[in-house]
């Protein structure tokens, strides 16, 4: 066991006994990591804090029944997704806009931003750009799949521990996986040449 | 080699985890087949950029935002009244009245559009017997028909992800509230959103649940898969694919089965989810009736 998952041990049971000093650590300790994977999958900084605060409002409802054989961060990452699944079924965060729109839209975004600053180079504004399609690109792929792309991609999570965390087969996530990223490419199809770096 | 299969594997030739003799054969098909030459090259791309998606600011008042919120749970959970759902518990003991006294209707459809309007719901001739509600399609509604006794109450609940116990406990409440005979009730539709969920009911005085799983209006793809899986997870999973209604009545602890929906039609995939469950289904009414 790592040094901080020993730690993480130690201050889940303390949690557990009731001890708010240690979950205001807990809190210290994951908020950046989870506020991170939460802004990702919503796509919005409010919302992100939301989903955020729902977590762990569940860590400390739960925390109780926490058996601690799993990992604090593996539990944390669950109960994230579960919060984000739930929040989809009530806000319908999905969007159903076609990329080509976003397209359009952002040609007079990037326009602005160009003219408004320009001295900015372009590769600049062609990475925000990037950037800004490629999120709005995870936003389009169905929910589980969202999740296990930014768990992989952007939190780094191992195949292995994003099968634990979602209690799946090493074998689906992999060929979920696959499955998304297929999508994504088909889905940023349209922008492809801003891509060919 | 497929250009599917060639597809399947990209992710494990840009990972270099392919073994030997697959590596070849899907570099061979690479080779030979422009068109998945072209699909892998992009594939790359994407596959790298996505990981090189810029770190991101926390909201400074995101730590005091999040403390708030659980001092309120923390307040909140000591100012409710004990075990509200106690009646839940002591059901299997509960006596049974036989006298109905009240009918509830609850009316569910799926809408495209997200709209909300009230509509009436048509009312089916009132059954007698029934303890839990009876799940019925009428005119693109599905229904949900209480049969009351004195008294009772019901409990509506949606979606969840701990299926320890029944209803899920972080199931989203939707309707509690006590039938006083006669009474019906009719409550506006709504739209359910992209993918399956289920609507749970308890009703006072019966020891079963009645989940009933409502396919999501949207039309994703589905890869099979296989592997072990909670019922209910089983259960979600064909209501989205097969695009059925369903209506089960679950009691005790949730099994865990297999699943296997490689080529499975609505049959087989319901039979080999409920093997061993001592679960049996049956279609009655375009509804498939667990039980
Ligand atoms: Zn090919």
């Amino acid at each position: 066991m790592t040094a901080s998952a020993e730690d993480d041990a130690r201050l889940v049971e303390r949690c557990q006994r009731g001890d708010r000093e240690a979950l205001d650590q807990l809190v210290r300790r994951y908020r950046a990591t989870a506020y991170k994977f939460a802004l990702r999958l919503t796509g919005d900084p409010d919302s992100a804090a939301d989903l955020t605060a729902e977590a762990f409002v569940r860590v400390f409802m739960k925390i109780g029944r926490f058996r601690r054989e799993s990992r604090f961060s593996t539990w944390l990452y669950r109960i994230l997704t579960n919060c984000f699944l739930d929040l989809c079924k009530r806000e319908r965060v999905r969007r159903h806009q076609s990329i080509e729109e976003l397209v359009r839209t952002e040609e007079s975004d990037v326009g602005r931003q160009y003219s408004a600053a320009e001295d900015s180079p372009q590769v600049d504004v062609e990475k925000a750009e990037r950037n800004r399609l490629l999120q709005e690109a995870i936003l389009h792929l169905p929910e589980y799949q969202r999740a296990m792309i930014v768990m992989f991609h952007v939190q780094m999570l191992s195949y292995e521990e994003i099968a634990e965390t979602l209690d799946m087969p090493l074998g689906t996530v992999k060929s979920r996986l696959n499955r998304a990223r297929l999508m994504l490419r088909e889905v940023l199809e349209p922008v492809q040449e801003l891509f060919q770096v | 080699m497929k250009c599917q299969k060639a597809k399947e594997l990209f992710s494990e030739l840009h990972e270099q985890t392919l073994s030997g003799g697959l590596k070849q054969t899907v570099e061979r098909h690479l080779f030979e087949c422009p068109v998945c030459q072209e699909d892998y090259r992009a594939f790359k791309v994407v596959y790298d950029q996505i990981g090189s998606l810029p770190s991101v600011q926390e909201p400074e008042d995101l730590h005091e935002r999040i403390m708030r919120r659980v001092d309120r749970a923390a307040w909140d959970r000591k100012q409710a009244a004990p075990a509200g759902f106690l009646w839940l518990r002591s059901l299997a003991f509960a006596g049974v009245a036989a006298a109905v006294v009240g009918v509830a209707y609850v009316g569910y459809k799926q809408l495209a559009d997200g709209t909300t309007q009230a509509v009436p719901v048509p009312v089916p001739a009132p059954v007698t017997q029934a303890e839990l509600p009876v799940v019925a399609r009428a005119n693109g509604w599905v229904t949900l028909q209480f049969t009351a006794r004195e008294s009772t109450e019901i409990l509506l609940r949606e979606g969840g992800s701990d299926y320890s116990a029944l209803p899920p406990e972080d199931a989203l409440q939707l309707q509690k509230r006590t039938l006083e005979p006669p009474k019906r009730l009719t409550i506006p539709h709504k739209n359910e959103g992209p993918r399956a969920t289920v609507v749970w009911a308890v009703v006072e005085g019966v020891p079963k649940v009645t989940a009933v799983f409502l396919p999501g209006a949207a039309d994703i793809g589905f890869e099979p898969w296989e592997g072990e899986v909670g019922l209910i997870e089983g259960l979600l999973r064909i209501c989205d694919e097969h695009s059925v209604i369903i209506d089960a009545q679950l009691a005790g602890a949730v099994p865990v089965s297999r699943m296997d929906s490689a080529g499975a039609s609505l049959q087989d995939a319901l039979d080999r989810l409920l093997d061993g469950t001592g679960y049996t289904w049956e279609e009655s009414g375009g509804v498939i009736r667990i039980r």
